[in-house]
């Protein structure tokens, strides 16, 4: 392998290369020059600008409103609906609600297909032995 | 004998014939030491070697503007990175861009009929010397050497363009490619074999 080192060719092959960066067309310097200033630019401007806070806030709302439906599971979605329970007690006293529900429980006691049932089931039993 | 220079002295005759026309001032300074103090100094300083580089790559004017642009807007998220670190940061996105754009066309090669490698573009070249007869020997000159790395593989041109054009050293160019100072070494070597192959064919 018989190579022989000569840097002047090499030498003179990048002069013609650093030549040929100066022999551009202006057109396409320009359009290098614009693609320069448009990439720095953007470099300027921030990426999402006034958009990313935006949707920070957003996501941190919706979080907080899945938080207090999580954090109460009894409440309706509408959120309004505790308040009328107020009132609603308020306009029915306490006292004439147990007495109906006292009266419907008796009135189950004492029904009277409910002993009908008890004495045919007896008749039954007693037929049987 | 990292492949640097050329295996014959012989081939050099038509490189005797560049010499008499690159010796202009040079337009950029490929190998400036003084390190850019901001990334938009330092764009502007490589925005042109960028360019022949793409266009080397690409052979297509078009494709090699928006590799360069989208080079300098990835560059932008290296900017807080030191100064000393751009230029192979730089280098190793544009190499990745002008791939990109080789895989996307070879895409639409497999699938689409109408689509085909460009076949290399007329050069750029608007020299507005005095002397015409120096800037048309200068144009060919560039065209020649330009159509001859165009015929090199990939990486054979990217391992001469960045050693022996770009005179970066072995390593940042390994850094760049991709790959391991032997491997630079192997594919300049054999890039030069084949640049003398072919630009003696030239004369």
């Amino acid at each position: 392998m018989n190579r022989q080192q000569d840097p002047l060719d090499d030498a003179a092959l990048r002069a013609l290369y650093r030549r040929s960066q100066g022999t551009i067309s202006p057109q396409t310097t320009a359009r290098l020059h614009r693609a320069r200033h448009a990439a720095l630019q953007a470099a300027d401007t921030p990426r999402f600008g006034w958009r990313l806070p935006l949707a920070a806030g957003f996501a941190a709302v919706f979080a907080l409103a899945i938080g207090l439906r999580l954090a109460l599971p009894g409440d309706t979605p509408g959120g309004s609906a505790p308040a009328p329970a107020p009132a609603l007690a308020a306009a029915t006293p306490a006292g004439p609600l147990d007495d109906e529900l006292g009266d419907a429980l008796a009135g189950l006691e004492e029904s009277p297909d409910f002993y009908r049932w008890l004495a045919d089931n007896e008749t039954t039993l007693l037929a049987l032995e | 004998m990292d492949g640097s220079h050329f295996p014959d002295r012989a081939a050099h005759t038509v490189h005797g014939r560049l010499a008499a026309v690159t010796d202009a001032p040079v337009a950029a300074d490929a190998a400036s030491p003084a390190l850019p103090s901001t990334l938009a100094e330092f764009l502007a300083s490589v925005e042109r070697r960028a360019f022949r580089f793409a266009e080397l790559g690409l052979r297509n004017r078009d494709d090699a503007l928006d590799a360069v642009q989208d080079a300098m807007t990835k560059m932008l998220g290296y900017a807080d990175r030191p100064a000393s670190e751009w230029t192979p940061l730089f280098w190793t996105v544009l190499r990745s861009r002008i791939i990109d754009v080789q895989r996307r066309r070879t895409f639409r090669l497999t699938w689409l009929s109408d689509a085909r490698m460009p076949e290399g573009e007329e050069i750029d070249w608007a020299d507005t010397g005095p002397d015409p007869e120096r800037t048309q020997e200068g144009r060919e000159a560039w065209t020649q050497l330009a159509q001859a790395l165009r015929q090199l593989p990939r990486r054979q041109r990217e391992a001469f363009t960045l050693r022996v054009l770009e005179e970066f050293d072995v390593e940042t160019t390994a850094r760049i490619m991709g790959c391991s100072a032997g491997s630079v070494k192997t594919h300049l070597f054999r890039a030069r074999e084949a640049l003398q192959t072919q630009l003696e064919e030239f004369r």
